[in-house]
């Protein structure tokens, strides 16, 4: 046994990170998520989404967010018409995720989705505009879209100016996208829904004009 | 609780997450949310599960509440590894010393202002136990805080706590040898030798 000094007088420990990263948290499964909304302990307009079993606080979406979110929404629609169903900032539902895309391409028409949200299989094409949330959308939703096999899943990458598109989801424990191509400022991206090209939209007309 | 469907976890959890308040926390309890299986408790509005008890933080558990009951009797509400209501938590000590009797305490846990002593057993949580936790008890105004430093074999004496900086005044550490005197709510009940504590 090792020798003991006698009762001391000490400093309590310094200052530490919130308790989160000492604790193992209690999950939420999608169905349990929903009854939080039923019950009211979430309300339905709370700036939260479930990404893998985590009740998230979504961030507040600053102008050239909300600008670039309807600029590239307003494009999408005039190219898809009504073929698809087009949503902005609505949930959708994963296995493990409820997410809130700032848009979705999803299959069919609004009605279908009047008692529930879009699933996986009939999503076309899921788009996040990122500026503050960059580091959110690429480390923790990336795999979540990845591993729910959404076909095509688009970073508009307003920091860095450019349109970033990840085709190939990849499942498993490291879920990824196998193929990303990145549209530059000057460049124009196709958009191709079900595999079928659909028509194309510059860059530059999504973007915000400057970067501040 | 429903988790396996969950992919495994990355680290750490993404921020800021959803925090829960103490009254939304038992109504999650009522509608079913903690079942039996489960041993979670509200730290800082966020459900965290309780690691699961080795041998022998089970054998300084038992050994504590056995000579608390002999120093303290029934005069005080002894409880163990129960809930404590703090202002946005609700955690499971290992050990509570309260004042007044145990059915003081039915319609509801003890608060700071009724706890004389809260007892952290720690064994793999000593960081923990020394730092958030530490933290959580001081800010409550918890007045007495030991932690039984199981890896360190001794006995941590935390009082005088600090709303504002979230920390003990005075820190006092029993050694194996040593005795820890027991003074609750300004009444000397004896002392305690750590020796009989730990397990052997």
């Amino acid at each position: 046994m090792a020798t003991i000094a006698r009762p001391k007088i000490a400093r309590t420990p310094p200052p530490r990170p919130a308790p989160a990263d000492d604790f193992e948290l209690r999950r939420f499964t999608v169905e349990e998520y929903h009854r939080l909304v039923e019950v009211g302990i979430l309300q339905s307009g709370d700036p939260y989404e479930l990404l893998d079993g985590w009740i998230v606080r979504k961030m507040p979406q600053n102008t050239p967010h909300v600008r670039t979110t309807n600029r590239f929404a307003d494009r999408l629609r005039g190219l898809i018409a009504n073929r698809w169903d087009l949503r902005t900032g609505n949930p959708i539902t994963l296995e493990s995720s409820e997410p809130e895309p700032d848009i979705v391409i999803a299959v069919g028409q609004p009605e279908n989705y009047d008692d529930r949200h879009p699933s996986p299989n009939e999503i076309e094409l899921l788009v996040e505009v990122s500026d503050a949330t960059l580091d959110r959308d690429k480390r923790l939703k990336l795999p979540i879209y990845a591993r729910a096999k959404i076909a095509v899943y688009c970073i508009v990458n307003i920091p860095e100016r450019r349109v970033e598109v990840y085709t190939e989801p990849r499942g498993g424990k490291s879920a990824a996208y196998r193929d990303r191509k990145d549209y530059g400022i000057d460049e124009v991206l196709p958009l191709i829904v079900s595999g079928t090209l659909i028509g194309s939209i510059p860059v530059r007309e999504i973007l915000p004009k400057s970067q501040r | 609780m429903a988790t396996a469907t969950l992919t495994p976890a990355p680290a750490p959890a993404p921020r800021p997450l959803k925090r829960f308040t103490v009254e939304e926390y038992h109504r999650l309890i009522d509608l079913g949310f903690v079942t039996k299986y489960d041993r979670v408790e509200l730290i800082r509005g966020l459900i965290v599960e309780r690691p699961v008890m080795k041998p022998p933080h089970v054998i300084a558990l038992t050994q504590l509440t056995i000579l608390f009951y002999k120093l303290v009797g029934f005069e005080r509400a002894i409880r163990s590894q129960a809930p404590i209501t703090l202002a946005d938590s609700e955690s499971q000590p290992d050990l509570v010393i309260a004042q007044g009797l145990l059915v003081d305490y039915v319609k509801g846990h003890p608060n700071p202002a009724q706890i004389q002593l809260v007892i952290e057993i720690a064994d793999s949580t000593v960081r923990e136990d020394q730092t958030s936790q530490l933290e959580l008890y001081a800010e409550s105004m918890v007045s007495e805080y030991w932690i039984v430093n199981i890896p360190e074999l001794r006995i941590e004496v935390y009082t005088q706590p600090v709303r504002k900086s979230a920390s003990y005044r005075m820190r006092k550490d029993y050694a194996i040898e040593d005795s820890v005197p027991v003074r609750l709510g300004g009444t000397d009940l004896g002392s305690l030798p750590v020796r009989d504590i730990f397990p052997r």
